[in-house]
């Protein structure tokens, strides 16, 4: 029993950082159309920024402000140039952009932290674990699972009940409307753009204590969350949150179960929901984000 | 507020030799047109003629155009469509652009987004449309027709314009619903002050409504002048109105 409930517990802690990372992405995607393969270097970024703050001695709980605040300038710094030029451009052309650049963050991050893997010195109240019903759980998914929904609730907010979440959903809609009300929608579009890569980068900053950081992580944590955004079904708040868990439960029960085949029943299972839902787990409705 | 047109003062909208096209197709050759403050102009003209990229070049929402175009007295030609709306023009698009993803409220609540506040506030437009008040938190996509055209004329109102732009309202609408909507609500709005361009496919409608009428032809304005005159040219009813 206590087994299946830390089982559970390490699914969700799992969940909880799919799901930021891939809201990161979804936005992008169903916001603007644009597809953001940089994305997970935004996410090592952040985990990198982690691993080196918890050292430094500063106070620990700083590190999450600070990795969102960075990777957000490093957004607001690439959307300027070379992103904008491409949001109406073909997915194909911002796949060859985004991946390429990927490609030279990764190559950039080696040789600025090393090959080899850091795993963070946790602050001293995330460290240890908890016993529930006998069994031992890391303080730091809890933690985790905690953080990670509690973000995922406030950009839900900011998106689904503020004025400005309105506008973002309006130029979805129809950006030329918007503009005739007076709203520089470029401007709303870079917004989106800068949450989402600081969204990325919180997401490595919290996933650090879980994943820790090494050259090729980036792309794991891409490809994790891309298919996160497709089997929950592009432009839907909450088919995210519900394909995070899917995804979160599918890989985490099966390396208990199947150790040796893990990934492949995991992604098979994916697959074949795709097959039999193939907009998603939620089908877009208008209301959602 | 004096509602009598001022067609001394500087034209809330003037156009000089604007042409406008979608690649190489040319719509519109060499228009030029002036909307005095507080006139009420409708532009008439055949399906398919350039009357919504006549709309469109005004706010700069996707055709090409030369030549110049002036808003509340500023050159405007190329100017970012956000930019041309703040001097004080706003749009009710045709098929009327509500956003459906949006409550009511929030579909209004988005024209005083960037727009400073004014004579018109969200208690005056749900004053005005009371039908609106009561579906205040419906999504726009579950408003009828008629409910749409309203919400759409209440958000141009709450962008603080002076200038209104309405393209072909009456579409889709029953008879009745246009009549009330179009000459009992935008002739309100005009008679207190408002500056009206009516883009209509429906000429009594039009017409009742405006002093002053544009008829497009092929490319060019076939006609200009009040619109008495034009009930009196059957040759202009039947060549560029199919009337
Ligand atoms: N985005 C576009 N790209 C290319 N051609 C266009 C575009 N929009 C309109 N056209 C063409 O320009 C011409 C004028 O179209 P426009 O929509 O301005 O006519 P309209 O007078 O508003 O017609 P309606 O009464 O049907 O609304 C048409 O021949 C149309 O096919
Ligand atoms: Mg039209």
């Amino acid at each position: 029993m206590g087994y299946a409930i830390v089982q559970v517990l390490n699914a969700l802690s799992f969940s909880a950082l799919l799901l930021l990372t891939a809201l990161g992405l979804s936005v992008v995607l169903s916001l603007m159309n644009f597809i953001n393969l940089a994305h997970g270097s935004f996410y090592l970024l952040g985990s990198y920024i982690a691993v080196f703050w918890f050292a430094s001695g500063a106070p620990w709980w700083l590190a999450f402000p600070v990795a969102f605040l960075a990777t957000a300038l490093a957004g607001a710094l690439l959307e300027r140039f070379p992103f904008r030029g491409f949001y109406a451009r073909t997915h194909l052309m911002q796949v060859l952009l985004t991946y390429g650049l990927s490609v030279v963050f990764a190559d950039l991050m080696r040789w600025g932290f090393g090959a080899q893997i850091l795993s963070p010195e946790l602050p001293e109240p995330l460290q240890g674990v908890v016993f529930l019903l006998d069994m031992p759980f890391p303080v730091y998914r809890l933690f985790l699972i905690g953080v990670g929904f509690f973000l995922a609730g406030i950009l839900w907010v900011l998106l689904d009940r503020t004025l400005w979440g309105a506008v973002v959903r309006a130029s979805v809609a129809d950006r030329g409307m918007v503009e005739t009300l007076g709203i520089d929608t470029r401007r709303v579009l870079s917004a989106v753009l800068v949450l989402s890569a600081g969204l990325g980068g919180v997401s490595g900053a919290l996933g650090a204590g879980m994943l820790a950081a090494y050259p090729g992580l980036d792309e794991e944590v891409l490809i994790l969350a891309l298919v996160t955004v497709v089997v929950g079904g592009l432009g839907t708040f909450r088919g995210t949150v519900l394909s995070a868990l899917v995804v979160g439960f599918a890989l985490t029960f099966s390396k208990v179960w199947f150790p040796e085949f893990a990934n492949v029943v995991a992604f098979s299972a994916m697959a074949v929901l795709l097959l039999l839902r193939p907009a998603g787990l939620v089908a877009p409705r208008l209301r959602q984000v | 507020m004096s509602a009598a047109p001022d067609p001394a003062g500087e034209p809330h909208l003037s156009l000089s030799g604007v042409s406008a096209h979608y690649g190489a197709v040319e719509v519109l050759r060499d228009i030029s047109l002036r909307i005095a403050p507080r006139e009420a102009v409708a532009v008439l003209g055949r399906n398919g003629v350039g009357k919504t990229t006549l709309v469109n070049a005004l706010f700069n929402l996707g055709p090409q155009v030369s030549g110049a175009i002036r808003l509340m007295g500023q050159e405007v030609t190329g100017w970012p469509t956000h930019r041309i709306a703040r001097l004080g023009a706003a749009l009710v698009p045709q098929g009327r652009g509500v956003f459906p993803n949006l409550t009511v409220a929030e579909n209004l609540q988005l024209a005083s987004f960037r727009n400073r506040p004014g004579t018109w506030t969200l208690e005056c437009v749900f004053d005005t449309f009371p039908g609106l008040a009561e579906r205040r938190a419906s999504f726009s996509s579950s408003l009828s027709g008629g409910e749409r055209q309203l919400l759409a004329i209440g958000r141009a109102l709450l962008t603080q314009a002076r200038l209104l732009v309405l393209d072909e309202p009456s579409e889709g609408l029953a008879p009745l619903m246009a009549e009330e909507i179009i000459v009992e609500q935008v002739g309100r709005l005009a008679k207190e002050g408002m500056t009206v361009l009516l883009v209509e496919q429906n000429v009594p409608l039009a017409l009742r409504l405006c002093p002053r009428a544009v008829v497009l032809g092929a490319h060019e304005i076939a006609f200009d002048g009040p619109s008495g005159d034009i009930l009196a040219n059957p040759a202009l009813l039947r060549r560029h109105l199919g009337v």
